[in-house]
């Protein structure tokens, strides 16, 4: 068991991101909480907050890595938000405005709103893909 | 995970506005000989001694007057801010043995970050409309802290209207940071003009459209109460006023239809939908009374206090309507001059039968303020600038009004000074309403010169007790605080 996972996550380093991989780097302000990630794969679900799959990582220590594996290529788009206090919610204040740290793929800027689709979408080919997100 | 568009900052009551002037006017002013008001400060200000220039300092006045208002307006070649959204600088003009002392301090801001990065007006605002790429992640990153300071519980509070109050200290003017009374509290707008019963208990309220939050402080600035109401409809508030019982809401018909930056583009004259005043019990804030005045405008409102049969009375700085506001945001960019009506000194009444009056005066008043020892009482006195010109924006005199009486005496500084906000300071022993001095500001044209001038409250028209100028001229700002030694 220790073999086959240590073995899974050397590989995991010493190669590109596979076919069909989306490799994500979050960073965070604070090692705390945990970071709650969203996959999307079309306009409508994104709209629609309907995630194909969603992971979260524990924020305990830098770098924060989430990945997404085997899936067909095509446009995606990541919402995520760093849970700092771990209740597993996107804390918000009594107007309903979030109050913890959200990234969205791209790095697409929040301007009053969430980022459109848009801005947040990427291509993934057979050679997966890489994003840095500045959770903030 | 719910991050859809509509869930993030529906916020953005995010509106810094606080003056009598329009952006225009101001734009047109560059060649103006009153273009110092609009000038830029590139740095902070290092203490230094003022010079008194006139009288002798009255014995027993020993404090600060603290003072906001923006003074950075124009980063890289870009076109000048808003008036609204130029940077904060706090002033602190100390008072003491006779003598008086003066330093600025930028307020730190995401915002001013922001720009200064850039070198460019990337954070929209007010009146700005920045760049989209600019991060607008909350109202926080549009915080100006530019409008207001509050005293309370020892520390200083500088104040915008559409995000949180940031915290700078009293003695360095160094930024601590954002204030958050409460987790559930981050981000949400505090108003620059709370209201302060005599006991130091805060009353404020927040801007969210249709939604307001009303917030209670303790004397020492601990949160007691945070509370969100919905509104009859989503008005640009600015100032609200309370007798000792009750907070009055003043819905005039500038009216938020949709959020965009910048802020100010998305409000609407709706004159149709006249005024409505909303009154809310202190003691519990679901009791409220709705009392209806046709359309006006205004900023700033004095205290109100009740009378025995329940009479509500307050006075306001008023308009009598929109073209303001609708020149004010139709020619945000046309650099002409604007024809606007400035605002006069009136006293609205709200009787106990439900209807409700204003009875405008013929006066130009702006920043009012009243003897803090009577917020909420009955009262008499309201000081103010006054001397605002048809050719000339800002104000060049102060003045008094006697509400019992009606009469105004005022004090004009002459055509080549702006009068900025001016503060009523108790007399240390004394009780009696308007025992004390008023203690403001003025930027002399002539001199390119900031002046510091100490009035007898009661005998304004009798000129200033002392005058001190200082060798640096500041542009005119807002509102400000005194704050006893």
């Amino acid at each position: 068991m220790y073999i086959k996972l240590a073995l899974l996550l050397a590989s995991l380093a010493a190669t590109p991101a596979a076919a069909g991989d989306i490799t994500l780097t979050f960073e965070t302000a604070e090692p705390k909480g945990q970071v709650m990630v969203a996959l999307y794969a079309s306009e409508a679900d994104y709209d629609g907050n309907k995630p194909r799959v969603a992971q979260m990582a524990s924020a305990a220590a830098a770098p924060v890595k989430v990945s997404f594996n085997g899936l067909p290529p095509g446009r995606y788009a990541v919402k995520s938000f760093h849970d700092l206090n771990g209740d597993g919610k996107m804390n918000a204040n009594a107007f309903g405005m979030p109050i913890e740290p959200l990234g969205f793929s791209n790095n697409a800027p929040v301007r009053m709103a969430a980022p459109s689709w848009g801005e947040t979408v990427f291509e993934v080919g057979a050679d997966g893909a890489a994003q840095t997100i500045k959770l903030q | 995970m719910d991050l859809s568009r509509r869930t993030l900052i529906s916020g953005g009551a995010a509106l810094s506005a606080t003056a009598i002037l329009s952006p225009e006017r101001l734009w047109a002013a560059e060649a103006a000989d009153w273009a110092l008001a609009v000038s830029d400060v590139e740095a902070d200000i290092a203490p230094r001694a003022l010079r008194l220039v006139h009288g002798r300092a009255p014995a027993g006045l020993t404090g600060t007057l603290y003072r906001n208002g923006p003074a950075k307006f124009r980063y890289g070649a870009g076109e000048a801010a808003h008036w609204f959204d130029g940077d904060g600088l706090v002033r602190a003009f100390r008072i003491g043995d006779g003598q008086a002392r003066l330093a600025a301090r930028f307020v730190d801001t995401p915002k001013r970050r922001a720009d200064q990065a850039a070198n460019a007006l990337v954070t929209p605002g007010f009146g700005t409309t920045g760049s989209a790429r600019a991060r607008v992640g909350g109202p926080d990153d549009l915080n100006a802290a530019n409008t207001a300071l509050l005293a309370v519980g020892g520390q200083l509070w500088a104040l915008w209207e559409g995000g949180s109050p940031a915290a700078v200290d009293p003695e360095t003017l160094a930024t601590k940071g954002f204030v958050t009374l409460r987790d559930d509290a981050k981000g949400m707008p505090f108003l620059a003009h709370p209201r302060v019963e005599p006991d130091g208990r805060v009353w404020n309220l927040g801007m969210n459209g249709r939604q307001a939050v009303i917030w209670r402080l303790s004397a020492s600035g601990a949160l007691e109460d945070m509370k969100v109401i919905q509104l009859p409809r989503s008005s640009y508030v600015h100032d609200f006023t309370a007798t000792d019982r009750e907070l009055v809401i003043i819905l005039q018909p500038w009216v938020r239809e949709k959020l965009v930056t910048p802020l100010a583009a998305g409000m609407a004259w709706k004159p149709e939908l006249g005024t409505q005043v909303v009154v809310i019990d202190k003691a519990d804030l679901t009791k409220r009374r709705t009392y209806e005045l046709p359309a006006l405008f205004f900023f700033h409102l004095g205290d109100a206090w009740r009378e025995s049969d329940g009479t509500i009375r307050f006075d306001g700085c008023v308009s009598d309507d929109g073209a303001f506001v609708t020149k004010h945001v139709a020619s945000m960019t046309a650099a002409k001059p604007f024809e606007g009506s400035a605002p006069k000194n009136s006293m609205f009444v709200l009787h106990p039968n439900g209807r409700a009056e204003i009875m405008k005066g013929s006066r130009t008043a702006e920043f009012p303020r009243t003897d803090p020892r009577f917020a909420g009482l009955d009262r008499r006195y309201t000081w103010h600038v006054t001397g605002e010109r048809s050719d000339r924006p800002l104000s060049d005199g102060v003045g008094v009004t006697d509400w019992r009486t009606g009469r105004t005496q005022s004090h004009s500084f002459g055509t080549r000074q702006l009068s900025e906000e001016a503060v009523f300071v108790p007399r240390p022993g004394s009780s009696a309403e308007g025992d004390g001095w008023l203690v403001g500001t003025s930027l002399n044209l002539k001199a390119k010169a900031t002046e510091l001038h100490v009035f007898d409250a009661r005998r304004v028209a009798d000129g200033p007790l002392c005058t001190w100028r200082s060798d640096v001229a500041l542009p005119v700002g807002f509102h400000g605080v005194f704050v006893s030694a």
